[in-house]
C-alpha cells in the first residue's frame, strides 16, 4: 500500500507536539538529525521502516497507526484532551499520560491472548443527570458483582476490571488532576487515577472516574479536577462515596455512639478519608452538625492507609512496588504480561517494552514478583 | 529444544540480546568470524543498543556498545534500514504486538534478504519461526556448539568463553555448557 507521507508526517508531529517536545529533544533521544526529522514531520520524505519502528517505540505507539488508515490510537482524542486542559498538564504528566495509554493498549491485547471475557455490566442510562442516579448505579453495580448486604471489597481495583475497565495509577507531578477517563478506540474504557494522592484519596478518584466510565461514555474523554461542581461530577462522586460505603453499611452503624476513635476505625475499614465518611453519615442523618464538624479534624495519617493492591506484600519489598505502582505497573498488569510470555503468546523483548524497561531491568521486576524469564539451548 | 549443532547458517540477522550474547566473549566472536559467520543488525537495534533510555546502564553494557560502535566502524558488523514496505507485510504485521521492536525489525529484514534470525529468547524463536520457519532461527548457545563441534573452539576454549560471558553478566552460560557437552556427546558418537 502507498503510504501518504503528508498524513504520515502529521501523524508523527502530532505525537510530537501532545508531549511538548521540540525537535531537538527527539533527536537527541532517538539518534535522528533535526534537519531530517523536520523533512520528515513536513512530509517532504519517506522515513524508513526502522525509523516509523524507532518513532513507534519512542511515541508510544502501535506503528500500524502510522502506516494505515485505521483509528488505532487515541492520539487524536489526546489532543483534543490537550486543546481543552493543556495548561493542566506539564510535559512530565503528558508523558506519564501517554505512557498510561499505552499500558492499557497492552493489557488488552495481553488480555485478549490469554483470553479473558470480562462481565458485562450494562449501567442504566439516563436522559437527564440527577445526583441520586450515582447511588442507583453504584447499588446496580455491587449487586450485579454479588456483593450483598453491607459486605466490603477486598481490592476495589480488581472489582472493577471485572467489568473490562482498564486501569492504571501514575504520579502526576504537576498536575490539578485528580483523575480521568478514556475511551479508547481499541482498549475500550480506561480510567487513570493520580498516584501522587493519599491512598483513600485515590480508591474514590477511582470510583468516580468509575462513574463516568459508566454513565459519561457517550464522551471520548474526561478529566476530573480537584473540587470540580459540574452536575457530571457530582453524580459521579455520589456514586464513588455510595459504592466505597454502602447504604447497608450505615444502616448497620446507625445506632452507634460516635467518637475519634470510632470514626478513625470505620474510615480505615472502609478504606476512605474521614471526610467522605463524615459526608455520607451526615447526609444519611447518623451524625449531627455539630458532630460533623467536631470529627472534621480527624486525620488518619498517610502511612496507616493501607492500599489495596499492596495488601499484604512483604516490607522487604513494597517500597520497590510503589515505585512500579506509580509507573502504572500493577501487580495485575506485571502478572499478566508475564503470563502471556509464559504462554508463548509474546516475547521476553516485548514482555520488557509492555513493563516499560529494557530488557536489561526485566529480571529485576520480574524477581519482586517472584516470576522468571526462559532461556534455552 | 531440538537444535542440530552440526549445521549452522552462518548470514544472520541478530537481535539486541544476541549481540550482547555475542560480543560478551572475544574468543567466541572471533571464532565466528574466522568460520565466515557474518552478523548484520537494523537500525531499530542500534536504536535500542545505543539511544534509547536504559536507566541503569551499567560499565560493562557500556563496553559492550562501545564493542557495537567498533565492529560497525570496521565493517566487521553491519547496519540496514528496514523499508516502510518491510513493516507492511502481513506476517510482520500479524506478529507487531508478540514481539519487541528489535526482534521485529530483525525477522523483518532476514525475511526480506533470504537470510536468518539470531535470538536468544526462547519466545522469540518460536514467533521468528511462524515467519521465517523454524530451521531460518538460530541462537548463540546453537553458534556456540556448532563453533565447537567444527572444532574452530577447542576444548580449553570453553572455560574461556564462559568466564569472558560471565564477566558481562550475561545470562546464558549454562545454555553454552549444554551446547558444548552436545558437541563432545555427537563427536564421540562420530569416532
Amino acid at each position: 500500500m502507498p503510504i501518504d507521507i503528508i498524513s504520515l508526517g502529521k501523524k508523527i508531529n502530532r505525537c510530537r507536539k501532545n508531549l511538548a517536545l521540540e525537535l531537538s529533544d527527539v533527536s537527541e533521544k532517538v539518534g535522528i538529525s533535526i534537519e531530517r526529522l523536520d523533512e520528515i514531520e513536513r512530509g517532504h520524505i519517506e522515513p524508513t521502516g526502522d525509523e516509523i519502528l524507532i518513532f513507534a517505540d519512542f511515541y508510544k505507539q502501535d506503528y500500524k497507526y502510522f502506516i494505515s488508515n485505521e483509528k488505532l490510537s487515541a492520539t487524536e482524542q489526546i489532543e483534543v484532551l490537550y486543546r481543552k486542559f493543556g495548561d493542566d498538564f506539564s510535559k512530565e504528566d503528558r508523558w506519564a499520560l501517554q505512557e498510561f495509554i499505552y499500558l492499557c493498549e497492552n493489557e488488552q491485547e495481553i488480555l485478549n491472548y490469554l483470553e479473558y471475557e470480562n462481565v458485562n455490566f450494562s449501567a442504566p442510562k439516563y436522559p437527564n443527570v440527577y445526583k441520586s442516579q450515582g447511588a442507583e448505579t453504584a447499588e446496580k453495580l455491587r449487586q450485579f458483582l454479588g456483593y450483598k448486604n453491607d459486605e466490603l471489597y477486598s481490592d476495589l481495583f480488581s472489582e472493577f476490571r471485572k467489568i473490562g475497565l482498564h486501569i492504571f495509577r501514575r504520579r502526576l507531578c504537576n498536575s490539578k488532576v485528580s483523575g480521568l477517563f478514556i475511551k479508547h478506540p481499541n482498549a475500550g474504557k480506561c480510567i487513570l487515577v493520580n498516584y501522587d494522592e493519599d491512598t483513600y484519596r485515590q480508591n474514590f478518584t477511582l470510583s468516580h472516574e468509575v462513574c463516568h466510565a459508566l454513565l459519561d461514555d457517550e464522551f471520548e474523554f474526561s478529566v476530573s479536577f480537584k473540587n470540580d461542581n459540574d452536575y457530571r461530577e457530582i453524580r459521579a462522586n455520589n456514586f464513588a462515596s455510595s459504592f466505597l460505603i454502602p447504604p447497608s453499611f450505615i444502616e448497620k452503624l446507625r445506632a452507634v455512639t460516635w467518637n475519634e476513635e470510632l470514626i478513625v476505625d470505620v474510615a480505615n475499614q472502609l478504606k476512605v478519608n474521614v471526610q467522605t465518611l463524615l459526608i455520607a453519615l451526615k447526609s444519611n442523618n447518623c451524625i449531627g452538625k455539630s458532630q460533623y464538624e467536631r470529627f472534621m479534624v480527624l486525620k488518619i495519617p498517610r502511612k496507616q492507609k493501607e492500599d489495596f493492591e499492596l495488601k499484604g506484600v512483604s516490607p522487604t519489598i513494597i517500597e520497590s512496588k510503589k515505585t512500579l505502582l506509580e509507573k502504572g505497573l500493577s501487580t495485575y498488569y506485571v502478572r499478566n504480561c508475564h503470563e502471556a510470555y509464559k504462554n508463548g503468546h509474546i516475547s521476553s523483548g516485548r514482555l520488557a517494552e509492555n513493563l516499560l524497561v529494557d530488557e536489561s531491568e526485566l529480571t529485576s521486576i520480574l524477581d519482586l514478583f517472584k516470576l522468571k524469564l526462559d532461556y534455552e539451548y | 529444544m531440538n537444535i542440530d549443532i552440526t549445521e549452522f547458517n552462518r548470514i544472520n540477522v541478530i537481535d539486541t540480546c544476541a549481540i550482547d550474547n555475542l560480543l560478551s566473549s572475544a574468543t567466541l566472536y572471533r571464532a565466528a568470524r574466522s568460520s565466515n559467520c557474518s552478523f548484520c543488525y537494523t537500525k531499530f537495534v542500534e536504536y535500542e543498543m545505543l539511544y534509547k533510555n536504559r536507566k541503569n546502564i551499567d560499565e560493562k553494557s557500556k563496553e559492550l556498545q562501545q564493542k557495537l560502535k567498533d565492529e560497525t566502524c570496521a565493517k566487521r558488523l553491519e547496519c540496514h534500514n528496514l523499508s516502510i514496505d518491510d513493516l507492511q507485510e502481513i506476517e510482520i504485521l500479524e506478529q507487531r504486538k508478540r514481539l519487541g521492536s528489535g526482534e521485529l525489525s530483525s525477522i523483518a529484514f532476514a525475511k526480506k534478504i533470504n537470510q536468518n534470525f539470531m535470538t536468544d529468547d526462547s519466545k522469540a524463536r518460536k514467533l521468528g519461526g511462524l515467519v521465517l520457519g523454524i530451521k531460518r532461527v538460530q541462537t548463540t548457545p546453537h553458534l556456540v556448539g556448532w563453533l565447537f563441534y567444527k572444532r574452530e573452539l577447542i576444548d580449553s576454549d570453553f572455560s574461556v568463553i564462559i568466564s569472558e560471558h560471565q564477566n558481562y553478566n550475561r545470562p546464558l552460560s549454562q545454555y553454552f555448557e549444554e551446547a558444548y557437552l552436545e558437541s563432545l556427546r555427537i563427536r564421540s558418537m562420530n569416532k
